[in-house]
């Protein structure tokens, strides 16, 4: 070991302060949000997309100690992901609930515990602790309890430097995808539900903007003139997946990302897919080689994701895969899809669970515009569309370098404290 | 009036653009040599006017010399550095040099000008040379007011956007240094820009002073640190086309203080650089004078500027100065300067103002207002009821819908527009709004009372207390809140999509600081 390093209790340098126990009765759609379990999602963030609330009245003196600020360290004590642990990214203050613990450093640097506590390793440790119960589950003191490599504070300084500097970009990098993502939902918005598109750059093709079409009726109100109400069916193709036989070996683990249901984020490019079939695989299965923005959607279970793949990819039987027809452009059937999923998961049936099935597509009534329109707007959208690739991609590098160089900083391995490092001082 | 002005800077400028285009030129080469053209096109006007004032004053019994010029103001041309004797050179003749001379023999007879004016005319090939002084001689001699200064302006202006990214560091656009000179209201003192470029702020504060019927020279001294001494002597030149005088130094105004700032100045504008890394705090960090609150621990100098501009200010200062959008909202360290910054009492005014402004980045930014002095109106200042400033109170304005588009990728205020914002700090602070740009339509509509009133989606008055419950941040979004409105306006779409935009920048400039740390560090571990 280094000079100056020692071992000590993560008790030592931290307090953990599990969230407080809300009742069922005090949860709602809106106010200050909660972080439970589930928002600990296993991949170093705390996702706050699907959150729940409680009413602001709720924040008296005595919660006070249960308010998160950003950058706080969490960690999952029980359920799937027990021993996970997240760094918060929120502007405005959020609450703890109970199972979930924050970790508080005291009198070591802040970002060299999250390296420490963020470690494969160290999420083992906490995940062993609660082992042997049908319902995983540990306590505060457990977790004060386990043994942690302590540089001096300079070097922590450094090493949290250094590794803040990928957590940061990670997540500028999501929050720009998010950010996206979110104008290409307003601009399609925008052109097919307000119906305000303009008339095509090059004045020579003579496409008319909407100041120049008259609306007229239709089945779903105004539309502009000249387009029309149909099936979904007539606008992409619905097509299903499936799954080849767990039971062959040579079918699975191979080059051909599998996508599931598990798999869907919230955001529009799947990432990684838990699962991968062979070449063979794919030969003995249902599904289709679907390619790059193909539209997939879930269809049973979790019931209305709709996401992309960035490259080929082969899916599950629990979804549908979606490809525009008649030259209809994909980021087009994208977004439609994605506008329409209130329709969708409003019309599941299904005995057991909701699902959806193809006479679901089949009856829903969309507007369909001209095929100009839509080529005119996949090209103004697609480098959007592009630009979240390389993001997403560029997150997938800065966590592979990030995750190897963590242990070697912690470990003392790569030695820096010669390096010149901008170091970070410790942040209240 | 001002409409003929800016045809003769648009004519001119196209003239001198097509040279350099046809000369294979490069802008950066080219812009030095030209405003030098313009700075002696300019002082060889102001020693005519005075020949002729002298002669006709003149008993004949002493012939007229240097010191007469000098003692009303005016730069001494010898007879080589006359206009009209480099107009009389052929192509022939070696123009680069003649031109060269003339300039030396002005800095000669003029000690401030010394080592100022630009020596690289032989550069320049002689036929191009001819057309630039012959288009020069071309501006007309009845333009009123200070049209030679405005000329320069534009072409600063013009240069600075054709040059890229390189352009911006030394020219603030018009308009926002307009808008912050109306808020601070420099009418009187001792004016400093620690980042001061080509000396635009100066350049409208003394515009300022003169629109309110003052003579700039004797209300106002100007002070100003630069680190390029290109850019310094391109500010002194600006100076010199403008009739101020100042006192401009090159220096870097992380490590050097050749003004003695703290606590001396009246006023002080600025735009520094944003984002600026690698500063080196232990050389500074020790200097309580300057750095007050404290160094931030991020590898970031806005808020080190933020202090050389809160130290700089005496008891009564008022400062206005334009930063970096993130430095609104920055955490950790910054946020424990901002905090200290605000429980002063000495923020004021925040503007937020849209994408677009600057002519090589698409960038937002905010302008912060600080006022040492700040303080209540009195009651009866203004006869209908006062402002509602108090020394607790900061006014937050979000302007970032206001603005003319000027092209696809630029804009700017107009005069109301920049009137109008001012009036609203005016109200603020209990004064009476002007109107001489033709604001008083704005101004009607939104505060029918000409009483300030906080208005959703443009303004608001914010106490400590709610900016301590908004984590000190003092981004104005947060405050003003969205106007009210037709829930699916076209403006709507426009808006929401104009706000992503602007969110979208500043991470990309964020981004881009944090993919620099990463690639340092990672050299730094693969070269251990």
């Amino acid at each position: 070991m280094s000079r100056g390093w020692s071992r000590a209790k993560l008790g030592d340098v931290c307090r953990v302060v599990p969230g407080f126990a809300f009742k069922s009765s005090d949860w709602t759609d809106h106010g200050i949000p909660v972080v439970k379990i589930k928002n600990i999602r296993g991949d170093s963030s705390v996702d706050l997309t699907e959150v729940d609330c409680v009413p602001e009245s709720l924040l008296t003196p005595k919660l006070q100690k249960f308010v998160l600020k950003d950058g706080d360290i969490l960690v999952a004590m029980t359920g799937a992901t027990a021993g996970k642990v997240g760094k918060l990214r929120a502007q405005r203050p959020v609450l703890l609930n109970q199972r979930v613990a924050k970790i508080e450093p005291v009198g070591a640097h802040p970002e060299f515990v999250w390296a420490i506590v963020s470690t494969e390793e160290c999420q083992r440790t906490f995940f062993h602790l609660a082992d042997g119960a049908a319902q995983p589950n540990m306590s505060g003191s457990q977790i004060e309890g386990v043994e942690v490599p302590l540089p001096p504070l300079p070097i922590q300084r450094r090493i949290g430097s250094i590794l803040s500097a990928y957590d940061d970009l990670i997540d500028n990098n999501t929050r720009r995808i998010t950010i996206l993502e979110e104008m290409a939902r307003a601009l399609y918005r925008e052109w097919f539900v307000h119906f305000r598109f303009p008339a095509s750059a090059q004045a020579t093709a003579g496409r008319p903007g909407h100041e120049q079409v008259k609306l007229v009726d239709s089945p779903l109100g105004k539309i502009p003139e000249g387009w029309e109400v149909v099936s979904f069916v007539e606008v992409a193709d619905v097509l299903s997946g499936g799954t080849p036989s767990t039971k062959v070996s040579e079918y699975w683990d191979g080059s051909i990302p599998f996508f599931t249901p598990r798999d869907a984020t919230y955001l529009f490019y799947v990432g990684e897919t838990e699962k991968s079939i062979t070449e063979l695989g794919l030969e003995n299965c249902s599904s289709q080689l679907y390619s790059k923005d193909t539209v997939f959607i879930t269809a049973r279970g979790t019931v209305g994701k709709v996401v992309m793949p960035p490259v080929a990819m082969a899916m599950n039987q629990s979804c549908y895969a979606l490809r525009g027809n008649a030259g209809i452009d994909q980021l087009y059937v994208f977004l439609l899809t994605l506008d329409q999923v209130d329709y969708l998961k409003r019309n599941t049936g299904g005995a057991t669970f909701d699902t959806i099935v193809v006479e679901t597509f089949r009856r829903m009534r969309v507007v369909r515009p001209s095929i100009q329109l839509i080529s005119d707007f996949a090209a103004l959208v697609r480098p959007a569309f592009e630009f979240t690739q390389a993001l997403a991609a560029k997150n997938t590098n800065l966590r592979a370098t990030r995750d190897l160089l963590l242990p070697k900083l912690i470990s003392g391995e790569i030695d820096v404290s010669a390096l010149d490092i901008a170091a970070q001082e410790a942040t209240a | 009036m001002s409409g003929n002005h800016s045809d003769v800077e648009k004519r001119l400028w196209d003239a001198a653009d097509e040279l350099r285009a046809n000369s294979k030129l490069k802008s950066s080469e080219y812009s030095v040599p030209v405003l030098g053209l313009i700075f002696l096109r300019y002082a060889d006007q102001k020693f005519s006017e005075m020949e002729k004032t002298l002669a006709a004053a003149s008993t004949g019994r002493r012939k007229i010399g240097k010191t007469d010029y000098q003692a009303k103001g005016v730069l001494y041309l010898p007879e080589p550095a006359r206009f009209s004797t480099l107009l009389r050179l052929t192509e022939g003749d070696n123009i680069g040099k003649a031109i060269n001379d003339a300039m030396k023999a002005i800095e000669e007879e003029n000690e401030d000008l010394k080592g100022v004016l630009p020596r690289t005319y032989t550069s320049l090939e002689n036929a191009t040379l001819v057309e630039l002084l012959k288009l020069l001689a071309s501006i007309p001699m009845d333009i009123e007011g200070d049209a030679f200064g405005r000329i320069y302006e534009y072409f600063l202006g013009k240069f600075a956007m054709s040059e890229g990214q390189k352009g911006g560091e030394f020219f603030t656009p018009t308009a926002i240094v307009k808008l912050i000179v109306e808020v601070i209201e420099p009418f009187h003192g001792r004016i400093y820009d620690p980042a001061c470029g080509s000396g635009g702020m100066f350049v409208q504060s003394a515009r300022f002073v003169e629109n309110h019927k003052k003579n700039p020279s004797a209300e106002i001294m100007v002070y100003g640190q630069e680190k390029t001494a290109e850019t310094v002597r391109l500010c002194k030149m600006n100076l010199a086309v403008h009739g101020l005088s100042g006192d401009i130094r090159e220096a870097n105004s992380y490590y050097e203080d050749l003004h003695h700032a703290p606590g001396r100045f009246d006023f002080l504008m600025a735009n520094p650089p944003f984002n600026v890394d690698r500063v080196n705090k232990e050389r500074i960090k020790d200097d309580k004078d300057r750095f007050p609150f404290g160094m931030p621990s991020v590898d970031n100098g806005n808020y080190l500027w933020i202090q050389l501009f809160y130290s700089s200010l005496n008891d009564t200062g008022r400062a206005g100065f334009v930063m970096a959008n993130s430095a609104a909202d920055a955490r950790g360290s910054e946020l424990g300067i901002r905090k200290q910054l605000i429980q002063s009492h000495a923020g004021d005014v925040i503007i937020a103002i849209g994408s677009n402004f600057f002519y090589t980045v698409t960038l937002p930014c905010t302008l912060w207002f600080l006022d040492k002095g700040k303080q209540a109106p009195p009651p009866s200042l203004s006869g209908r009821g006062s402002g509602v400033r108090a020394p607790d109170t900061v006014l937050f304005l979000d302007a970032r819908h206001i603005y003319r588009q000027i092209d696809r990728a630029h804009r700017d205020f107009t005069p109301e527009q920049i009137e109008f914002l001012a009036n609203i700090v005016r109200l603020y602070r209990g004064e009476k709004p002007e109107i001489t740009n033709g604001s008083n339509a704005l101004v009607a509509e939104k505060f029918p009372e000409l009483r300030y009133a906080d208005v959703a989606g443009l303004c608001k008055v914010a106490t400590l207390k709610d900016i301590e419950n908004q984590g000190w941040s003092l981004n104005p979004g947060r405050y003003v809140g969205v106007a009210p409105g037709d829930a699916v306006s076209d403006e709507d779409f426009k808006e929401r999509l104009e706000v992503l935009n602007e969110e979208l920048e500043s991470l990309n400039d964020q981004a881009r600081g944090l993919e620099e740390a990463i690639a340092h560090n990672v050299a730094e571990i693969l070269n251990a």
